[in-house]
């Protein structure tokens, strides 16, 4: 057989065919992937494209993610900065993105602002500057199935601005539209959550356990009817549930929140017991380190060891066990835990950075790590 | 099934080099050295020999030294690490390797004269920029996936290798263009085919300009393919590139349908000749094999990414056609190759991952951790890698725990600690009960350890009793080595807080869960803690704790020499003896099996501590003990010699650590003793296993030859002043002089095996030395106390360096007869010292010489620079800084020794003065003499031992 004239014809009519063909990925949150669309259109209901002539849509509820067939560079690196945690250089990459496709460009926006409300910290201003971007790109697409997070980022900016009032409103708005809206029951346990935390930032304790209490409820009534969104809502209670405790410590109610992470300890939920360990180390540990009691940070010692152990989410739990694991290396010194102990805190501080980027406790790690 | 090489049609040599995906550069005549290099070439490409071509290429360079042949052993070296370099696994290696093979081959093409050289540099860069480049590809792939921001610079390290690669190809092409030789018209095509290859490439590098490129390398292939014949190897080839090139230029339909095409026709090659309908050899099937394999990861790879129709039944027709014309019988992993085939399967993986299904899942995560496991850091385990990491990060609730423990297994294989503590807290809940049976435990040991690596003992302690508390039982083989792991953290972790007793309550449960997981943990708890009361000298307790232990236990026979021990250390001998007596009882009525080595080697240590412990109350008992209030026993020396030795000689293998401290007991008994010569045999032995130890014995052996020469000094001062016969005093020196020399040997010989030499040991030897007149030895001596002591500032230390020994220096070049050197010496070191009186006298010497009785008894006039005038004036003559004013000093009394030298000293330089023709000098040395013999005409000299009896002669030989 001579395939070679074939070859050379083939060639020859290629230089007719288009371009280069979109190839488009959805990530689903059943673990699958549709490959080979293009898409074409982004509403709040879902995604809709076609796959060859076909069209097709698939429900905002079952996305995880979106992969663009030839996103630009900095898209891509905007992405893989955020994946391990740097998300002031993810913010600028994200604002960097020049693309034909409009909606590789509103994704793109829409990335620049979930990064840049990661890397507020403790910045005021940033975290106001982030929330007018995400106020602005929820106008500008109001009909987009990231709507929900851009309001739950919007909500988190307004927060950690300290506006707190606004940010209680966007989060009851976005919890009243994920019911009356359908959603789905995950946005409302997150609204929930994220208020809950406002609240909690604003000094009203007693109304966040109320509002804690409220998203852990939800994660359950939610639970109750098995769904992908299963694994992050039960993620979603237990940090209502910690959420909840550390209302206490808001109070600086030490031996009460050491009261409720204890109860937590002996929950029927593995991933309550990392989470109560963690929270119990993290009350004794409070305590002990504004009275200077060695003995009881060893006690604290020991909680977090138990969550690092125990923690079948590999998430906060480990993470706040890690960080307070080496502040207590740093509390006792080198008497008590021999000259390498700065050296051991700081890799304990590392864990957190490295391990578990995206939790809260990357940057107070990053902070100490500073120091 | 493809079969073994047979050179045929479709041209068969160069199947060889396309096998090996180089070209030979080994286009030229031979001479001697070419012979060499084509030899130590081989080594390193036909048999990836590499270090040892390396090694035979610096070989040549030593041995040819010319300008020409280093040119062509430069050019071997850079070959050997382009061969190095492929034949690595190791990413960061063979990184390293192409980038010194692409520099050196650039460097040389630079710099040499000698065109078949650069012939030969041109090749190698050819071939390693293709490498080099495919690599470079390889990492901007990974780096898309990880980290983005790197593949800008990766783009433009490979845009420059594979411009020097085109460039390189075209010269090379240019020199085989108008070659006859069969082999050479092959390498052209190759090398044809290599440049369009390479500029596809960097057109897959350079966005900006991939079109031209693209266009350019398709033009290329495809007239090489005209030329050559598209039914050879080579044509077939240039096919699949040709296809490839249009993938790169973004035309995917056209890629995949020439993907399968060429798929379909290497198929039907393989299935003609298995039928025997087609002459195709067995190597040559081989490596049609191997590119259909590549064929289908390009095809299988692109059609996963593009989502293509056909994906599923692609994966199918692999399988099928790696079983039918594969390896008969073998699983489909091992018949494919470890690299197309696993990047095949790994795609298989990855698109059965992205279906949603659980059990396509679990399928595609054990074959991704099987490929890595088998890859730990080359290009296709990096593949793995990711493909693992995007299962576990989207589809855990998929995965049973099993896996996820395999894949947490990995983790901690390749040190990443958190990761696999992360994966193995995921994996035990997601286990079901049959594998939590199984991998509970084992996954809760490797956390455990996982953590202790990492210095985190408490969370490893707390992983470790974790697991013993929930899987004990179920897995009670293992119990026992996480029951010793637990103990190690928490050993470990009581170091690390110094043993804060704030951890007291948890190690207590941790040891209690320790003694009831495993049955011989107790009574290793026991054992740690009765040794820990040993050593801090809680006898009473620690024999209690040792009691505890159990028969069961390994060290159970050292526990019960122990408690022998910890008797006879408390002072209680009897009690020891009582417990040996036990212990032997007890071996006696015990036979142990032969297969328990074991505890076999237990009792042989045991038995031998029990004698030691035996010899340790001997010795103790003989010598006497202060704090146990025992006095020293001379009656019972021999016995416990007897013992000592009975040790040395019985327990030499099995009691060797204590060999040491027997052998000491028995030279200090000796010591004790005054049989030195036994002591001595003892050091001797002691020196060649513990030299400290033999330092401390040597220091008390030499006190002891130190009391016997002072004894022997004694009594032959006592001799001499009784007026004993010349023969009586003769043979007392001699006697004396046969310990010195046993004291100076014994001085010497620790002088020269310790690293600093006690002082008093090293001043004694040196006036031992003197005594015995061998003066080059004291210098010896005396050189070596002050390069030990000169900087001492101790105030004892200081008096002794400067009174005693640096004027010994000035002596001994005296004795030695180098005067000038002495006198030079001497008076610097008295403008350094001016009070040192000692100085002034030996200054003395040096001038005006002295008078002596050589060995032999002649009597001898020893001149010095012969300037008695001066040495007289130094001596005496200065009132005020003449030696005189130290030797009138009121401590000397009048006619004691050192009275009388000073005026036989005076006497001596006056009078060789006077000889001189000095008149006064002559009066002066008359009036000394009168004083000196004015008490009772010298005889009161004889009372001051063998010097006085020197001094009395002196006189008398010189009146």
């Amino acid at each position: 057989m001579r395939t070679f004239p074939l070859l050379l014809a083939a060639t020859a009519l290629a230089c007719l065919a288009p371009a280069q063909k979109i190839n488009d990925v959805i990530l689903k949150k059943d673990g699958s992937r549709v490959r080979g669309v293009e898409i074409t259109e982004f509403l709040l209901t879902g995604v809709r494209g076609k796959r060859g002539a076909d069209p097709f849509e698939i429900p905002a509820h079952q996305i995880v993610a979106v992969e663009w067939s030839g996103a630009p560079d900095s898209f891509l690196t905007g992405r893989s900065a955020m994946d391990r945690g740097d998300f002031r250089t993810a913010a600028q990459m994200f604002g960097d993105v020049t693309s034909d496709r409009p909606l590789i460009k509103v994704d793109a926006e829409f990335f620049k602002v979930k990064a840049a409300v990661g890397a507020i910290g403790n910045d005021k201003a940033a975290a106001a500057t982030a929330a007018g971007h995400a106020k602005k790109w929820l106008a500008d697409n109001a009909n987009h199935w990231r709507t929900p997070e851009a309001m739950l980022l919007a909500g988190r900016a307004e927060r950690l601005a300290g506006t707190g009032g606004v940010a209680a409103t966007t989060l009851r708005e976005l919890d009243d539209r994920a019911t009356r809206e359908a959603f789905g029951a995950i946005w409302s346990a997150r609204a929930k959550s994220e208020l809950a935390l406002t609240l909690l930032g604003d000094g009203k304790a007693s109304e966040a356990r109320t509002t804690f209490q409220s998203a852990s409820a939800a994660a359950d009534s939610a639970l109750t009817t098995p769904s992908p969104d299963d694994a992050e809502l039960k993620a979603l209670k237990t940090m209502a549930r910690v959420g909840e405790g550390e209302t206490y410590l808001a109070d600086k109610d030490f031996a009460k929140a050491e009261s409720f992470f204890r109860s937590l300890i002996s929950s029927n939920q593995p991933e309550l017991v990392a989470a109560g360990h963690a929270g119990e180390g993290e009350a004794v540990f409070l305590a002990a380190a504004a009275a200077n009691k060695p003995d009881d940070i060893r006690r604290a010692q020991m909680s977090f060891a138990q969550a690092s152990v125990k923690d079948v989410q590999s998430g906060e739990a480990s993470a706040k066990a890690n960080y307070y694991l080496g502040r207590c290396l740093l509390a006792l010194g080198p008497e008590r835990e021999g000259d390498n102990f700065k050296q051991r805190a700081n890799a304990y501080f590392q864990i957190v950075v490295s391990s578990y980027p995206t939790s809260r406790w990357a940057g107070p790690a990053k902070i100490e790590q500073g120091k | 099934m493809i079969g073994s090489p047979s050179p045929r049609r479709l041209g068969a040599k160069s199947l060889l080099v396309l096998a090996f995906g180089s070209l030979s550069p080994a286009l030229f005549a031979q001479q001697a050295l070419d012979r060499e290099i084509s030899f130590v070439r081989a080594l390193a490409k036909d048999m990836r020999f590499i270090e040892l071509a390396r090694i035979e290429a610096e070989e040549l360079a030593k041995n040819n030294v010319s300008g020409g042949d280093q040119e062509k052993i430069a050019q071997l070296a850079v070959e050997v690490a382009y061969y190095g370099a492929r034949s690595r696994s190791d990413r960061t290696q063979q990184r390293t390797l192409f980038k010194e093979t692409v520099t050196k081959s650039k460097e040389l093409i630079e710099t040499s004269t000698n065109t078949t050289v650069q012939l030969e540099a041109r090749a190698t860069l050819a071939n390693a920029s293709q490498d080099f480049g495919q690599f470079l590809i390889e990492e901007l792939d990974i780096a898309r996936e990880g980290a983005p921001e790197h593949v800008k610079e990766l783009e433009d390290e490979a845009m420059q290798v594979f411009r020097a690669g085109i460039e390189a190809c075209s010269k090379v092409m240019e020199s085989l263009k108008d070659s006859k030789d069969e082999q050479k018209k092959t390498e052209f095509f190759l090398m044809w085919m290599k440049k369009a290859v390479l500029s596809r490439e960097q057109g897959r590098a350079d966005k900006a300009n991939r079109s031209i490129l693209i266009t350019r390398a398709i033009s290329e292939l495809e007239e090489m393919v005209l030329e050559v014949g598209e039914e050879t190897a080579i044509g077939l080839r240039g096919l699949f590139e040709i296809a490839q090139c249009k993938e790169v230029d973004g035309k995917i339909p056209e890629a995949i349908d020439s993907y399968k095409g060429t798929i379909k026709q290497i198929a039907t090659s393989l299935e003609q000749a298995q039928k025997g309908e087609l002459d195709l050899p067995g190597e040559l099937q081989a490596f049609l094999f191997e590119m259909m394999q590549e064929v289908y990861v390009r095809t299988g790879e692109v059609m996963v990414r593009e989502g293509a129709q056909g994906t599923d039944e692609l994966f199918a027709e692999f399988r099928k056609n790696m079983t039918a014309f594969g390896e008969k019988g073998a699983e489909v992993f091992d018949i494919v190759s470890d690299t197309h085939g696993h990047l095949m399967l790994l795609a298989e993986a990855r698109f059965h991952a992205e279906s949603g299904d659980a059990k396509k899942v679990g399928d595609a995560l054990a074959m991704a951790e099987r490929i890595n496991k088998q890859h730990p850091a080359d290009y296709v385990g990096v593949r793995a890698k990711a493909v693992l990491r995007d299962i576990l990060g989207v589809q855990r609730n998929l995965v049973s725990g099993a896996l996820l423990f395999e894949v947490a297994k990995g983790e901690l294989q390749n040190n990443n600690h958190e990761e696999a503590i992360k994966g193995l807290r995921r994996a035990i809940p997601a286990m079901n009960a049959e594998e939590q049976q199984k991998l509970g435990l084992e996954a809760y040991q490797m956390m455990g350890t996982a953590y202790g690596l990492g210095e985190r003992y408490l969370e490893a302690m707390i992983a470790f009793t974790e697991g013993l508390q929930r899987f004990a039982t179920t897995d009670s083989k293992r119990a026992g080595d996480v029951a010793d792991a637990a103990d190690r953290a928490l050993s470990a972790h009581k170091r690390l807080t110094k043993n804060d007793p704030a951890f007291a309550s948890l190690y207590n449960e941790v040891s209690q869960l320790l003694a009831s997981a495993n049955p011989s943990s107790g009574s290793k708890l026991y054992w740690k803690e009765a040794n820990e009361l040993f050593n801090a000298k809680k006898y009473a307790e620690a024999i209690a704790a040792y009691g505890k232990i159990t028969q069961d236990f390994p060290w159970y026979e050292a526990s019960l020499v122990n408690v022998a021990r910890a008797h006879a250390t408390a002072g209680d001998f009897a009690a020891a003896r009582k417990a040996l007596a036990d212990y032997r009882a007890y071996t006696e009525k015990t036979t142990l099996p032969a297969s328990e080595t074991g505890k076999q080697q237990v009792r042989a240590s045991a038995q031998a501590d029990a004698e030691y412990t035996e010899v340790g109350i001997a010795y103790t008992e003989a010598r006497g003990a202060e704090d146990m209030k025992i006095a020293k026993d001379l009656t019972k020396y021999p016995a416990a010699i007897a013992k000592a030795q009975g040790f040395v000689t019985n327990f030499a293998k099995d009691g060797e650590r204590n060999i040491p401290v027997v052998l000491e007991y028995i030279g200090r008994l000796n010591t004790d003793l005054a049989k030195l010569d036994q002591a001595e045999a003892a050091y001797a032995q002691l020196k060649q296993k513990d030299a400290a130890r033999a330092s401390r014995l040597a220091t008390e052996i030499f006190k002891e030859y130190q009391n016997q020469v002072k004894s022997l000094t004694t009594e032959l001062d006592q001799a001499i002043a009784k007026g004993k016969p010349d023969a009586e005093i003769n043979k007392a020196t001699a006697d004396l002089n046969v310990v010195r020399q046993k004291l100076v040997a014994l001085g010497m010989d620790y002088i020269a095996g310790s690293p600093k030499p006690q002082l008093a040991i090293l001043v004694g030897t040196m006036l031992s030395w003197e005594q015995l007149g061998e003066w080059k030895r004291v210098d010896e001596v005396a050189q070596k106390t002050l390069d030990l002591y000169a900087s001492d500032t101790a105030e004892a230390t200081k008096r002794v360096v400067d009174q005693i020994v640096r004027p010994k220096i000035g002596d001994a070049l005296l004795q030695q007869r180098r005067f000038t050197e002495a006198y030079d010496m001497l008076v610097a070191a008295e403008k350094a010292n001016p009070t040192q009186w000692e100085l002034k006298r030996q200054i003395s010497r040096a001038l005006g010489g002295w008078f002596e009785f050589n060995k032999s008894g002649t009597p001898v006039k020893e001149p010095g620079l012969d300037k008695p005038a001066e040495a007289y004036q130094k001596y005496y003559g200065d009132p005020e800084n003449s030696y005189r004013r130290w030797a009138t000093r009121p401590e000397v009394k009048d006619y004691s020794l050192e009275w009388y030298r000073f005026h036989w000293e005076t006497y001596w330089f006056a009078r060789q003065a006077g000889a001189k023709g000095d008149g006064k000098m002559k009066d002066i040395a008359d009036k000394v003499y009168r004083i000196a013999r004015s008490q009772d005409d010298f005889a009161s000299l004889k009372n001051h031992g063998a010097e006085g009896l020197l001094l009395f002669r002196y006189f008398q030989a010189n009146r």
